[in-house]
C-alpha cells in the first residue's frame, strides 16, 4: 500500500477536482451540439476537447512557455496572428454584392452595435474595469418581400476592397489589422487573377487558424479561472449585448422604413449582429417561420456583413480612445 | 462615470460617421464605375 498511495499521487486521478469534471461536462456537450445538432462544428468541436485538454489535472498543456496550448494562444491570439487571419479568410468568402447594391443596409450593421456601446455601459455599472467593458461589449458584436437588388458590376466590386480600406483606414487607424485583411481577402476573390490564394484563404489557412482558434480559446476555460461569478456574468452580459443589437437593428430598419422609398424587411436589421453567417441564417429561418415564400438570406448577408465592419469600427474607437 | 459616457457618446457616433463616410465612398464608387463602363461601351459598342 505504501508503494502503491505515492505511486496514484503522481496520476491525474488523484487531483481531479468537482469543477473540473462540470468543466468535461461542459466540454462534451459542446461536442454533442457540435455532431449531433450541427451547432457550429468548426467552432465548437475544437473548442469542446480544449476545454477537456485544459481539465486534465498536471498536464503542462497551458503551462506558460511550456504548454503546447499555451503556445497557440499566446503567438495565436495574443499576438494578434489568428483573429486577422481569420479576417483573411472571411473577406475571401463573403460577397459584398448584397450590401454594395444597397448600401443603406450599411446603416443596419451600424445600428446593431447599439448592443456592444450599451454592453460596454452596462459592464462597468456592474464593476469592471472600463478595459473589461469594452471587451465584454464587443462580444455583442460578434456579426417581407423585397425589392430585387440591381446587378452589381466586376469593377464596382473591385474598387470597392480599396475603397473602404483606405476609409475606414484613415478614419480609425486602429481598426487597420482587421479591415486591411478582410479587404485583402475580398480583392483576392473579387480580383479573380489570383485563384489560388483566394483558395488558400478561404480553405487551408481558414481552416488551420480555425483549428488553432478553437482549440486555445477551449484551453483557456480551465475549472479555477471559468467557475466564477464574474466570469459567468461576462457570458450573461454577452447575451445581452446580442440581444440589444438584435433588437436595435429590428428598430432602426422600421425607422429607416419611413423614409425609403424602397422598404426592407424590419428582420434583416437583426442581420446587422456581426455573426457570419449565423445571425443573416436565423433572419431567413424566422422569415420562413411567418412566410414560406419569404427567401431572406441573400437580403440578409448584406447587413450581415455590413455588421463584421461596423464591428471592426467599434473596436477600432474602442481601442483608440482606450490606448 | 463622465469617461464611460464620452466613450459610450464617442463610440455610438464614431460607428455612424464610419458607415456614412463608406456609405458616401460606395455610392461615389458605383457613380465612378458606372461612367467608366458606359465609356467603354460607347468606345467598343
Amino acid at each position: 500500500m505504501n508503494t502503491i498511495l505515492p505511486l496514484f499521487q503522481t496520476t491525474g486521478f488523484f487531483h481531479l477536482t468537482p469543477g473540473m469534471i462540470l468543466m468535461w461536462l461542459i466540454g462534451i456537450t459542446l461536442i454533442y451540439l457540435a455532431i449531433s445538432k450541427n451547432y457550429e462544428p468548426l467552432l465548437l468541436l475544437p473548442i469542446g476537447f480544449g476545454i477537456i485538454l485544459a481539465n486534465l489535472p498536471l498536464t503542462s498543456l497551458m503551462e506558460p512557455n511550456e504548454g503546447l496550448l499555451w503556445r497557440f494562444y499566446h503567438y495565436g491570439i495574443q499576438w494578434e496572428i489568428i483573429p486577422p487571419l481569420i479576417f483573411l479568410g472571411l473577406g475571401a468568402l463573403t460577397d459584398f454584392g448584397v450590401m454594395l447594391s444597397r448600401p443603406s443596409l450599411l446603416f443596419l450593421g451600424a445600428g446593431a452595435q447599439a448592443g456592444v456601446y450599451l454592453t460596454f455601459f452596462v459592464a462597468n455599472v456592474m464593476g469592471f474595469s472600463i478595459n473589461e467593458s469594452a471587451t465584454i461589449g464587443i462580444i455583442g458584436g460578434a456579426d417581407g418581400p423585397m425589392t430585387k437588388s440591381r446587378k452589381v458590376s466586376k469593377l464596382e466590386k473591385i474598387f470597392f476592397p480599396v475603397v473602404s480600406s483606405l476609409v475606414i483606414i484613415l478614419l480609425i487607424p486602429a481598426a487597420a489589422p482587421l479591415i486591411a485583411m478582410l479587404m485583402l481577402g475580398n480583392l483576392f476573390r473579387e480580383a479573380k487573377v489570383v485563384e489560388r490564394l483566394t483558395h488558400a484563404s478561404q480553405n487551408e489557412l481558414l481552416n488551420i487558424v480555425t483549428i488553432f482558434l478553437g482549440i486555445s480559446i477551449g484551453a483557456t476555460m480551465n475549472a479555477e479561472l471559468f467557475l466564477k461569478w464574474s466570469v459567468i456574468s461576462i457570458f450573461v452580459l454577452g447575451l445581452f449585448a446580442f440581444a440589444i443589437s438584435t433588437g436595435a437593428g429590428v428598430i432602426l430598419a422600421k425607422t429607416m422604413n419611413l423614409f425609403l422609398k424602397d422598404k426592407i424587411n424590419p428582420l434583416l436589421g437583426a442581420a446587422g449582429v456581426s455573426a457570419v453567417p449565423m445571425a443573416a441564417r436565423v433572419v431567413h429561418k424566422v422569415g420562413q417561420e411567418a412566410d414560406k415564400k419569404n427567401y431572406l438570406l441573400m437580403y440578409a448577408m448584406g447587413p450581415n456583413v455590413a455588421g463584421v465592419i461596423g464591428t471592426v469600427i467599434a473596436a477600432g474607437i474602442f481601442l483608440t480612445l482606450l490606448q | 462615470m463622465d469617461e464611460i459616457l464620452r466613450i459610450f457618446a464617442t463610440g455610438i457616433s464614431g460607428v455612424f460617421i464610419g458607415m456614412t463616410m463608406l456609405y458616401c465612398s460606395i455610392k461615389l464608387t458605383t457613380f465612378v464605375t458606372e461612367k467608366i463602363l458606359l465609356k467603354k461601351k460607347e468606345v467598343n459598342p
